[in-house]
């Protein structure tokens, strides 16, 4: 089934088949080969320049109700079967509740845009070039910025591999580059830092300079920032802020959560979980956001899952173990790396856009705080979904932006907050991760600021 | 010795071979068994090979960094002819015959018939878990175990080995009381093999995890608000690792992108503060023989009275600042390149006590358990959660609460603490940085802090 010219990564999946198949084992492989390119400068120098080709190997044996996992980095023969060998020695150790089922063979879908064959021949003068524009035009954006504290151009390509002892064999080719700028600007006795980061699959539509400059313009707002009073305010989360914030609830929806009990969704199948303003989509499909793929990690061809619709729990991110477990609708959700046991997750979470414009949300109310970063999620607890997460943001009165805001905490519970959105905007954005939200509205926030 | 110094040689040949001043090779060869007990059975046991090699080039301050799997001559000499292509003179010396370092017990290729030890301790926390209170309605402990051999060789004449054993235990529970959930976690790590599963105190690990599930689950929100804040000893040095110990890495001085820059010999602090970096102490998950530049590590006095005395210094960050390196290049693995990195990092012990600090304050907060935080070394400011806090009144603690997370600078922070108990205490942790996530420890006296902010719920 491979083709007739095979890389040493062919030869060692078709090793491993051929051996467990010999050994009557059950066997699953997943390995991925990667390449990557890291550039920055510094003080107008350059500073780190890293470039690497890796690869990992990981076997999941099945035999009945045992299930064990091991992996590799090294592909002679000895290695493989070292690896076979502790698969199945674990796989001994384990007794599931249930018998896992390795996919039939099948015809695996490919997935269009997810891999950019001119971005594997840009020339390297020509990265170092963007590497060193993501410095230089932020510094010359205006004399006010101070330094470049963190910038980087990077690329990378991967190839993903799955085949088992059932026939199933396929692959699966990603790239993309990306560059970030954080700039350091005087801000009295103080400095005040903020940037930007981009991702793409097109070198030609990658702009360094524009980056840079957004970095630098980000920076300079945020000087003379005050703390805002202890209160409750309307909030906006500008769409990047909002999908950073999305971000924390992604595990609320792995079945693996609902089985393991610590997903406050649970049992809560149908119900008005968030505001009727919010709905939300994965999509593998999406090949705009860094979790897109044509199958899942147990090969079943990807499919779009509506997990909320319109604030009514629709569905849970399940793999094919997991949906007989809980008696629930397979939804192509599994996850898996080859160090890693299998799991469910969404892969993006893509947020429904709404009709309003990101101006109409900031003018809703007389003061409304506009928040553009969450400066760290510690204060998120998981299982309760109580959060206390410092942000940054500016005030707005009447719609205009009046000053930059600081040090000041929001606190509440995740799913409270997101059952009060009340405004949903139209300005989703090329993402640079795998949740794609536009800018949200939300009243009554309790914000911690200056007594 | 992972590879011979032979080949070892004509790799640091060829990445000298266009102008570099500097090559280095760090070889690696971990491996790793992992074991999950979840749902009161075995849920999952992996085994994992981790084998690689990074070759760094220096010209000056410019850096080039390859790393690949590839461990035969070809691929190493690919490699190194990649990153000397990068580059836009230089006589190596000849290595010496390898220097080995200590190995911190053996590989942990034997375990007992069927990983018996480690099945038996993860159902031991897991029953000791739930016997606490029928609320606690879920337990996941975890075990791992790894081995590490480093092997260091560079143009310098340097041919350094090492082994790392590192163990760690954790246990999470779930609370639930009328529809709340609330979560707890313990975690132990150390230096040491599989032979040193028998100084882990795993009931202890249990019980602390259910515990703090059901103290949380029946706190109140923490006020929001300034007030002293009296942080408890153990893990609660977090607040100066991330607070000024981030601060301190050349890997942001040199950059000039830290608020600690040009301090050095200045008062940064109060006169009651003193702060170590010590790779040296036995069995800490920070220790180490030599660093991932091969250089032996030290104990390196941060603070001393409120004076900053040194930085932490690797080998680019001594280049680039002039200052003496500090032992303190570390990296996840090869797939990173060292920068500056923090050890054991601690407060040195004072001379108050715990009960005067609570004593002195009249409406406070005490942060009994900080969770995680982060900093960003330009700006000085952090943030750290704080999942068990209690409130301090008229000199006595009072009522638990929930929420609070405290935010601040490192400056101003450092600047008010005003009382250090005499009981340090070191407490493992795991620390992300630029070269990846790696073990640490984290510790101090209890402190009280003169105003904080806290954050909590209006």
């Amino acid at each position: 089934m491979s083709s007739p010219s095979t890389s040493p990564m062919q030869e060692a999946i078709e090793f491993l088949i051929t051996t467990a198949q010999s050994q009557n084992v059950e066997l699953e492989v997943l390995a991925v080969e990667r390449a990557n390119t890291g550039i920055s400068f510094q003080a107008r120098k350059m500073d780190q320049f890293s470039f690497s080709e890796t690869h990992q190997l990981g076997v999941r044996v099945l035999d009945g109700r045992h299930e064990g996992v091991a992996y590799t980095e090294s592909l002679d023969r000895d290695s493989l079967e070292d690896t076979l060998s502790e698969a199945r020695s674990n796989a001994r150790m384990i007794q599931r509740e249930w018998i896992s089922d390795l996919t039939t063979a099948r015809e695996l879908p490919q997935l269009a845009g997810i891999f950019n064959a001119g971005l594997e021949s840009v020339n390297v003068q020509d990265k170092i070039q963007a590497a060193q524009l993501l410095e230089s035009a932020a510094l010359e954006f205006n004399p006010a910025i101070t330094a470049v504290a963190y910038t980087r151009y990077g690329d990378g390509s991967a190839t993903s591999w799955i085949a088992n002892t059932k026939g199933l064999w396929g692959h699966y080719r990603k790239n993309y580059c990306m560059g970030y700028t954080y700039c350091l600007a005087k801000d009295g006795d103080n400095s005040v830092m903020d940037g930007e980061a981009v991702m793409a699959q097109d070198f030609a539509k990658f702009d360094p300079k524009a980056i840079a400059q957004t970095a630098a313009e980000r920076t300079l707002a945020r000087r003379g920032a005050v703390r805002p009073k202890t209160g409750k305010y309307t909030v906006v989360f500008e769409n990047r802020a909002a999908e950073d914030l999305l971000g924390t609830i992604t595990g609320y929806f792995s079945a693996k959560e609902i089985d393991e009990n610590t997903s406050p969704l649970k049992g809560k199948m149908g119900q008005q979980v968030f505001s009727k303003h919010l709905s939300l989509l994965d999509d593998p499909t999406f090949t705009s956001a860094t979790a897109c793929r044509p199958f899942d990690d147990e090969g079943f061809a990807s499919q779009k899952t509506t997990l909320v619709d319109n604030g009514v729990l629709k569905s849970y991110m399940t793999n094919s173990v997991l949906a007989r477990k809980l008696g629930l609708p397979h939804t192509a959700g599994a996850v898996r790396s080859p160090s890693t046991d299998l799991d469910a997750s969404t892969t993006n979470l893509l947020v429904r856009p709404g009709s309003q414009t990101l101006h109409d949300l900031l003018k809703v109310d007389q003061k409304v705080i506009f928040i553009t970063d969450l400066k760290g999620k510690a204060g998120f607890r998981h299982t309760s979904g109580d959060f206390s997460i410092p942000m940054e943001g500016f005030l707005y009165e009447n719609g205009q932006r009046v000053v930059a805001l600081k040090d000041f905490l929001v606190s509440g519970n995740i799913l409270t907050l997101l059952a009060g959105i009340e405004g949903v905007a139209n300005d989703v954005q090329t993402p640079v991760g795998n949740v794609v939200s536009p800018s949200l509205m939300i009243p009554e926030v309790s914000v911690s600021g200056e007594a | 010795m992972i590879l011979n110094d032979t080949l070892l040689q004509k790799v640091i040949e060829v990445a000298l071979s266009r102008g570099a001043d500097f090559a280095e090779i760090y070889l690696e060869d971990t491996r790793r068994r992992n074991y999950s007990f979840l749902n009161r059975r075995p849920e999952k046991a992996i085994s994992g090979h981790t084998l690689g090699a990074g070759i760094r080039v220096f010209l000056g301050t410019e850096q080039i960094y390859t790393f690949t799997n590839d461990l035969s001559e070809e691929g190493l000499l690919r490699a190194a002819r990649q990153a000397a292509a990068a580059l836009s003179a230089s006589n190596p010396q000849l290595a010496t015959a390898p220097q080995l370092f200590a190995r911190m017990g053996s590989t942990p290729a034997d375990r007992g018939p069927g990983g018996e030890t480690q099945w038996n301790a993860l159902r031991l926390m897991d029953e000791q878990a739930r016997s606490v209170s029928s609320l606690i309605t879920q337990v996941q402990c975890e075990m791992a175990e790894t081995f590490k051999t480093v092997q260091i060789f560079n143009s310098e004449g340097l041919n350094v080995e090492e082994g790392r054993g590192y163990l760690s235990a954790l246990v999470k529970t779930v609370a639930e009381e009328n529809g709340s959930k609330e979560s707890g976690y313990e975690r132990t790590a150390f230096l040491g093999t599989a032979d040193d599963w028998n100084k882990v105190n795993f009931k202890e690990l249990a019980l602390e995890a259910a515990g703090q599930a059901l103290r949380i689950l029946r706190a109140d929100w923490a006020p929001a608000g300034e007030m002293p804040v009296v942080i408890d000893n153990g893990f609660g040095g977090v607040i100066f690792h991330e607070a000024c110990g981030h601060g301190l890495e050349t890997t942001s001085v040199a950059k000039n992108a830290s608020v600690f820059c040009g301090q050095l010999g200045q008062k940064i602090a109060h006169e009651s503060v003193t702060a170590i970096d010590d790779g040296t102490l036995v069995s800490q998950n920070g220790s180490l023989e030599i660093d991932d530049e091969g250089e032996p590590t030290k104990r390196t006095v941060l603070i001393e009275k409120g004076i900053l005395k040194s930085y932490i210094v690797d080998k680019m960050g001594a280049r680039r600042t002039g200052y003496a390196v500090t032992g303190s290049g570390r990296r996840q693995d090869y797939r990173f390149a060292p920068t500056s990195r923090m050890r054991n990092t601690f407060l040195a012990a004072g001379d108050s006590t715990f009960e005067e600090m609570i004593r002195d304050v009249d409406d406070g907060l005490y942060a009994k358990r900080l969770g995680g935080g982060s900093v960003s070394p330009g700006t000085g400011s952090y943030n750290f959660a704080v999942p068990e806090a209690y409130l301090i009144r008229n000199g006595r603690i009072e009522k638990q609460v929930k929420g609070a997370s405290l935010i601040g600078t490192g400056i101003e922070t450092l600047g008010r603490i005003v009382k250090v108990s005499r009981d340090l205490k070191l407490a493992p942790g795991t620390c992300g940085s630029v070269s990846g996530m790696i073990p640490v420890t984290v510790g101090q006296p209890q402190i009280l802090v003169s105003k904080l902010t806290v954050g909590g719920k209006v």
